[in-house]
């Protein structure tokens, strides 16, 4: 039962192993009586600031939580470290930006700002590329679509009226950089901060829509259940393909294009159970933790520092300015 | 205050096969700081009667009340968030937040409580657990034990009158089970516990124990009494293996307590003259791969790779004998398994069945949960999969299909044409292994095929491994649990920090017994 693009099928693999989640027991639960403690507990009064210095886990903890592992610490982000609620401004108002500059000049400087960022914050070039590529289809034809042209006012004639015209490619190109500084900005934001920092952030930027009946509340809670099914289902997700291709499937691996897509169904019909049943518990688990998406007390409430209000302010306005004037 | 519980009677819940189910004139009473144990068969209703006392079932009739306190349906929200606190089985699902804190924190936020009161009561629930230097850590990075010990702070927080515990500790191994039930021994409390248990050993010191059947309480006594009853144990699926205590977790007291005699340690299978029919990993050495900064998936595991990377694995599986490989989580047993089934390519070394290379579909593999991997409409032709896609045609997949399906005790004409997602638990695991066993792959490793199983379940899993080996096929067991195999197996492997520490093989006398 030998099967074919054995060796492409090994390369797509990660680790699958369920126990991923979960190191060594013996390294690392211990028993209570027996467990060394860790000295420097922060206090329950402890300002939020200064909890993220004292958490094991996060050099670049900023509001109340800390989730974050990077593989090693940096010290240049300490540089860094702003207020999550502020590199969601950022991001969004740079994205805007790039959405609307007009001079390919301006758009190169976001990038170069936006990659130097990505740098010094630790993320990996091979994710970066990974995640430009995912849009590939779309950047083709985008291209392909700004170029073609079929009035015969094309530059270089194909067929018949059919023509590429160089200021069409020059415009799709464009279009494609701005969509592609927008992924860079994004992964700035998800190196910069944790994802459950994320979600404290939008939460604390629409709280004041729930003063005029937003579901604030209710929205939080969904997203960081949200962003918390995202590395669930991609363990899920694993472990069926690993299980899958045990039986010998070969998913992903035709190349006729509607095999190709029916080779998923065996991935894909037992995901989305797994996700409805995750969603079941889910919900089960929010209503004996008698949630109800209102009146929730904040435990974390911080305010923004001068610092914070000053880059924010800064930012907002060099990407207005950017925005307008180039 | 004693829980009361008086005639409850559930709406009945229709399966998508047609049958109906309800509890029906469930009576009992829970002293204050009382433990009662809810033991029975799987769908015997005891995790409905719980979902009933948290008020998330209608009830037709009945009444729960502390003492003469009733909590009627107006209250019940409150009594949700006051009265009563749910742990489940699986502490990945039952949490809502991404950090220690937040979670314990989560249900106390819903009430009205200042965030100073709440901090102070996440303080002392962290510290009557243990885990207090958890509690900024991020949930994504913690062991099995350590969640469950978030999942029981997190109920102890609210500070409610009675705990209800659905199989707690059924997804740990000994050695977290051994923390967990540690930190809940240390907490001294008038709480009430009423705790669903497939495993005598955890309800050994319960003050009374009830048992259910279809819905209805059919026996109610002290845990003595209990174990007294000729055929109560096999009747509601207990469980009664010893319980394994701290300072008897190492494997090498319980292999050679069961008889077995050791093998030597690492690489004492090299240097043997490879035999014809073998499957076998020779000097295998993983080091899986990190996740990048910057992925939203970084958070999703644990940041030890260290931990269940594997070193200079030596290790062979025969024909018609049972292997077992045992360790605790995070050990590296999964991954091994995946290498022996050609899904993941050690980084040295190689992994060879009859000499050659193993490939995938070539060694069949069930994985945890090995339900999740159901997928068409027809029983039958989710099991008829694996064999198709090994070229067979589609009549003769059919007849491999309905001969593995009677292997794992599902009758074709009964089963075939269902829907797999309509069966209970326990079909579907069947059907499941079907679907491995249909592959009829000489060799065939089953990873962590007990976790919450009953003593049914597991009954007739060992009659399933039997019939396996009978017709001479390699079985490899991945378990933190050899005791439920000592009947069977041969040899076993002890895995440890990504090593072969040792190797036991059963005594003769022991393997026929």
């Amino acid at each position: 039962m030998q099967l074919k693009g054995e060796t492409s099928m090994r390369k797509e693999f990660r680790v699958p192993d369920p126990s991923v989640s979960a190191p060594s027991i013996a390294q690392t639960d211990t028993c209570p009586t027996t467990e060394g403690r860790v000295d420097a507990v922060p206090s329950a009064s402890t300002p939020a600031s200064m909890r993220g210095q004292a958490g094991p886990a996060n050099p670049t903890f900023v509001g109340g939580t800390d989730a974050k592992k990077t593989p090693a610490p940096m010290p240049a982000l300490a540089a860094f470290s702003l207020d999550a609620r502020v590199w969601f401004v950022l991001t969004c108002t740079f994205s805007v930006c790039a959405l609307t500059v007009s001079s390919p000049l301006t758009l190169a400087l976001l990038w170069l700002v936006a990659l130097v960022l990505y740098v010094r914050l630790g993320g990996s070039l091979a994710l970066l590329g990974r995640s430009l590529a995912l849009l590939g289809v779309l950047y083709a034809l985008i291209v392909i679509s700004a170029a073609l042209v079929f009035d015969g006012t094309g530059d270089v004639a194909i067929v018949g009226a059919a023509g590429i015209s160089w200021t069409g490619l020059a415009r799709g190109a464009f279009t494609c950089a701005r969509l592609m500084s927008i992924v860079v900005l994004s992964l700035v934001l998800t190196c910069a901060c944790t994802t459950a920092q994320m979600s404290e952030a939008l939460t604390g930027l629409l709280k004041p829509l729930g003063k005029v009946g937003f579901p604030a509340g209710d929205i939080a809670v969904m997203l960081g259940l949200a962003l918390r099914c995202i590395p669930l289902a991609c363990e899920k997700l694993a472990t069926i393909r690993m299980a899958q291709n045990a039986r010998g499937a070969a998913i992903g691996l035709s190349r006729n294009p509607v095999r190709k897509v029916l080779s998923y169904v065996p991935l894909m019909v037992p995901l989305c159970v797994a996700m409805f049943r995750y969603a079941d518990d889910f919900a089960f688990s929010l209503s004996v933790k008698g949630f109800t998406g209102v009146n929730r007390v904040e435990l974390h409430a911080h305010a923004m520092s001068a610092l914070d209000w000053l880059v924010a302010g800064v930012g907002v306005m060099a990407a207005v300015g950017l925005a307008v004037f180039c | 205050m004693a829980l009361r519980v008086a005639s409850l009677t559930t709406r009945p819940i229709t399966s998508c096969l047609g049958f109906a189910f309800q509890l029906t004139n469930v009576n009992f009473e829970v002293p204050q700081a009382g433990k009662i144990a809810l033991v029975g068969p799987n769908g015997s209703g005891k995790s409905t009667l719980l979902r009933a006392l948290l008020g998330t079932i209608d009830l037709l009739e009945g009444s729960v009340a502390f003492d003469d306190d009733p909590l009627n349906a107006e209250v019940k929200s409150s009594a949700i968030r006051f009265d009563f606190a749910y742990v489940g089985q699986d502490p990945d699902t039952s949490f809502v937040t991404s950090t220690v804190e937040d979670e314990i924190a989560f249900a106390l936020c819903n009430t009205a409580m200042r965030p100073d009161d709440i901090r102070a009561r996440v303080t002392q629930a962290l510290v009557a657990c243990g885990i207090e230097h958890l509690r900024y850590r991020s949930l994504s990075t913690l062991s099995g034990g350590q969640k469950q010990r978030v999942c029981i702070a997190a109920a102890l927080a609210l500070k409610p009158r009675a705990l209800l515990f659905d199989e707690p500790f059924s997804m740990l191994d000994a050695n977290a089970r051994a923390c967990v039930r540690q930190a809940l021994a240390s907490f001294d409390s008038q709480t009430s516990l009423i705790q669903i248990s497939h495993r005598f050993d955890e309800i050994s010191d319960f003050d009374s124990v009830i048992a259910l059947e279809s819905g209805h309480i059919v026996w109610q006594g002290s845990p003595g009494e209990f174990l007294a009853q000729p055929g109560l144990s096999e009747r509601t699926g207990l469980r009664t293996t010893p319980y394994v205590t701290c300072e008897a977790l190492l494997y090498e007291a319980r292999f050679t307590r069961a008889g077995w005699t050791s093998m030597g340690g690492a690489n004492s299978t090299r240097g043997e003259a490879a035999a014809d029919s073998l499957l076998r990993a020779q000097q295998c050495s993983y080091v899986p791969q990190v996740k990048e900064s910057g992925s939203i998936m970084s958070g999703a595991s644990s940041d030890a790779a260290s931990s269940f990377a594997l070193r200079d694995i030596d290790l062979e599986i025969k024909p018609a004998q049972l292997t077992l490989l045992v360790g605790d989580s995070g050990s590296g047993k999964t991954t091994l398994a995946c290498i022996l089934a050609g899904l993941l390519a050690p980084c040295s070394g190689h992994a060879t069945l009859d000499g050659h290379c193993v490939t995938p579909g070539s060694v069949g593999l069930a994985f945890q949960r090995v339900e999740d991997q159901l997928f068409r409409a027809r029983v039958i032709d989710d099991v008829a999969f694996g064999p198709q896609n090994c070229g067979l045609r589609r009549r003769d997949a059919l007849r491999v299909a309905a001969h593995a399906l009677a292997d794992v005790g599902l009758d074709v004409e009964s089963f075939g044409a269902l829907n797999p997602q309509c069966l209970s638990g326990g079909q579907k695991r069947r059907v499941a292994l079907a679907g491995v066993f249909a592959m009829e792959s000489r060799f065939v490793i089953l990873d962590e095929p007990t976790v919450g199983l009953d003593a049914a379940g597991i009954h007739s899993l060992l009659a399933m491994l039997a019939c396996l080996l009978k017709q001479g096929r390699g079985v490899l067991v991945v378990t933190h649990e050899p005791e439920v195999f000592f009947g069977l197996a041969e040899k076993a492997y002890v895995l440890e920090n990504g090593r072969i520490q040792a190797m036991y093989a059963a005594e003769r006398g022991n393997v026929d017994a």
